[in-house]
């Protein structure tokens, strides 16, 4: 146990001084594992990662959903949406901003990324927002804050790595985030709505749309839906697996961009290299992440930790609670993706141990490493939102995250409390 | 990130890896394609295919490591590194720069005895008989470039008096 905190310090001292997350990992892994076992059985265990966390065919899905993504934001179906959402809401005060909420809704369930769905419609929907004199708290705000459906709203990144590092059916935790995806959406509308009635000046009201622009408008949409059909209905049809389904929607994403005009022979390879470089990234974070799993796993602090949680008696929700209490100081340190891979080899088993079914935890980790993406000093939807309009000062866009937050951690101690929000749908299997 | 030259040796180096990590990446997305319509269409599936994506996939990770390594976008913390100016930040490059160094370091030299394991053993893929020893070795080159990356980006930052942020 002693050495498992040691080894914890070390990669924190290591990474909090600007070592790669990835490598600090890796070599205080093989340390405490060749401490514990000898160097040999370290080196040893360090190549056979290394080999079959690579060379490994269901790892595809991961670069095929970045893929998938990056087509997608080429396709410019962002626009489309946000002008749809604003003839159905843009009339009301504060409309925009809920015309926001729900083409990021929408756009997450085609892109798998918060930063994706954050810059995207960061391009398309803060404009507008200001021309109409929204203040840039709220603009911004719900920009970086609805960003985040874009990880929980299916497919989604983090928990594809989730799901391949803790070996979880990848279908039962996109199908787990179907009710907490549309309970989030809703409390940001809720959020905006509040927002809106305590300083109405904020938001003001667009001009109405009549109902036959309204439909018309629902015509862009349906590329959107065309390949969220084509790859979640695949995908729970028994179509295809799903590495299968996320190559096909990557192979849609640029069928669509290419019906759209909006893909050149160069912008197709720059998306390729982007995909192959953040896949890159991702795996050698992966490969320290697992090594240093192992060193925690034989130095037998996941046990300590169990024992010492059952000896507490503080139940699922107490567990939940203390996890989301680390995640929330953690999420303030460190980027969202990287604390996911650290932490979850060492909390998963607490978890399981305390009784909570590992879907469940998977949908709650997501769900508490996006509220790190909108939190001080490191928050990285905000930071995407402020490169993209860097007139508008940070603190404004942080102000404007602040009821936004709120309704995530609504959301969250909603999934405490009833985790069959998570867990109902996985009866639909 | 600071942008290679558009000319420069480095804006090559980006290319030419660039394109080595996007071919098996494109690979892996028309096998997947074609794989699935071949089943559907005609009964018959691509044979071997996932031992194809198999490769592929070692083949993006690797060939992208020396250019996401050059272009310092690993992901990284900072926090306490971004307080520092001056010669303690261009010690703080150096030494961090050192520890990926031996990190990575490590990673080259068991990839390559790994690929001296699976010669010896014969190791290979079930359907299409591939041989595994060819692909650590391939994987070994990579992590090879990779640290040399590294240690050319010390080079530079023992040579330049100003911010080593810049990318070898």
């Amino acid at each position: 146990m002693t050495l498992a905190l040691i080894g914890f310090c070390l990669v924190f001292l290591l990474a909090f001084s600007g070592v790669p997350l990835a490598f600090s990992m890796l070599l205080v892994g093989v340390g405490g594992f060749a401490w514990l076992r000898g160097l040999d059985p370290a080196l040893s265990m360090l190549a056979q990662q290394v080999m079959d966390g690579s060379a490994n065919y269901g790892m595809s899905v991961l670069p095929m959903f970045i893929l998938m993504g990056l087509f997608v934001h080429r396709a410019d179906l962002a626009e489309d949406l946000y002008d749809a959402a604003n003839a159905w809401v843009g009339h009301l005060r504060g409309g925009l901003a809920h015309a926001t909420v729900v083409s990021c809704a929408i756009f997450a369930a085609i892109s798998g990324s918060s930063i994706a769905t954050a810059a995207t419609m960061s391009k398309v929907a803060i404009g507008p927002m200001r021309r109409l004199g929204y203040s840039d708290a709220l603009s911004t705000g719900s920009v970086a804050s609805a960003g985040v459906l874009g990880v929980l709203i299916p497919p989604s990144v983090p928990l594809v790595i989730y799901g391949l590092m803790t070996d979880t059916d990848i279908r039962k935790l996109f199908i787990a985030t179907v009710i907490p995806g549309l309970l989030l959406t809703l409390f940001f509308i809720i959020s905006v709505a509040v927002t809106i009635a305590l300083r109405p000046h904020w938001g003001a009201p667009g001009p109405r749309a009549t109902w036959l622009e309204r439909m018309k408008r629902l015509r862009g949409v349906w590329a959107v839906l065309l390949l969220f059909a084509a790859v979640m209905g695949g995908l729970y049809g028994g179509v295809f697996t799903a590495t299968e389904s996320a190559g096909i929607g990557a192979m849609g994403a640029l069928l669509i961009a290419m019906a759209r005009r909006k893909v050149t022979f160069s912008t197709f390879i720059e998306d390729l290299v982007g995909a192959g470089k953040t896949t890159a990234m991702i795996f050698v974070i992966m490969f320290g992440a697992l090594t240093f799993a192992n060193f925690i796993t034989l130095s037998g602090m996941t046990g300590v930790l169990v024992d010492y949680i059952n000896s507490l008696n503080v139940g699922a929700i107490g567990v939940l609670i203390a996890i989301a209490a680390i995640y929330l100081v953690l999420g303030c340190l460190m980027e969202s993706l990287s604390l996911m891979i650290l932490t979850v080899p060492v909390f998963l088993p607490v978890a399981v141990a305390a009784g909570i079914n590992p879907i469940f935890f998977g949908i709650f980790v997501v769900m508490m490493i996006e509220i790190g993406m909108l939190t001080p000093p490191v928050g990285m939807n905000v930071f995407t939102v402020k490169s993209m309009n860097p007139s508008i000062p940070i603190s404004v866009i942080f102000q404007g995250t602040i009821p936004f937050l709120i309704a995530n951690l609504s959301a969250v101690a909603a999934l405490i409390a009833f985790p069959q929000l998570a867990l109902a749908p996985l009866r639909w299997l | 990130m600071q942008q290679a030259d558009a000319t420069g040796p480095k804006h090559r180096f980006d290319v030419l890896l660039g394109w080595m990590s996007a071919a098996p990446l494109a690979l892996i997305l028309l096998l997947t394609f074609v794989d699935v319509l071949m089943r559907y269409l005609f009964a018959m599936p691509v044979r071997g295919s996932s031992e194809l994506i198999q490769f592929a996939m070692a083949l993006t990770i690797f060939a992208a490591l020396p250019v996401v390594t050059r272009q310092r976008e690993h992901i990284s913390v900072g926090i306490l590194s971004d307080l520092v100016r001056g010669r303690l930040r261009t010690a703080k490059f150096l030494v961090c720069d050192g520890i990926s160094l031996i990190a990575l370091g490590l990673m080259t030299w068991r990839l390559g005895i790994q690929a001296f394991e699976y010669i010896d053993s014969k190791d290979a893929t079930i359907v299409l008989r591939l041989q595994l020893a060819p692909l650590a070795f391939v994987m070994c080159g990579f992590a090879l470039v990779t640290c040399l990356v590294v240690a050319l980006q010390m080079v530079q930052t023992l040579r330049s008096s100003d911010s080593p942020e810049g990318a070898v």
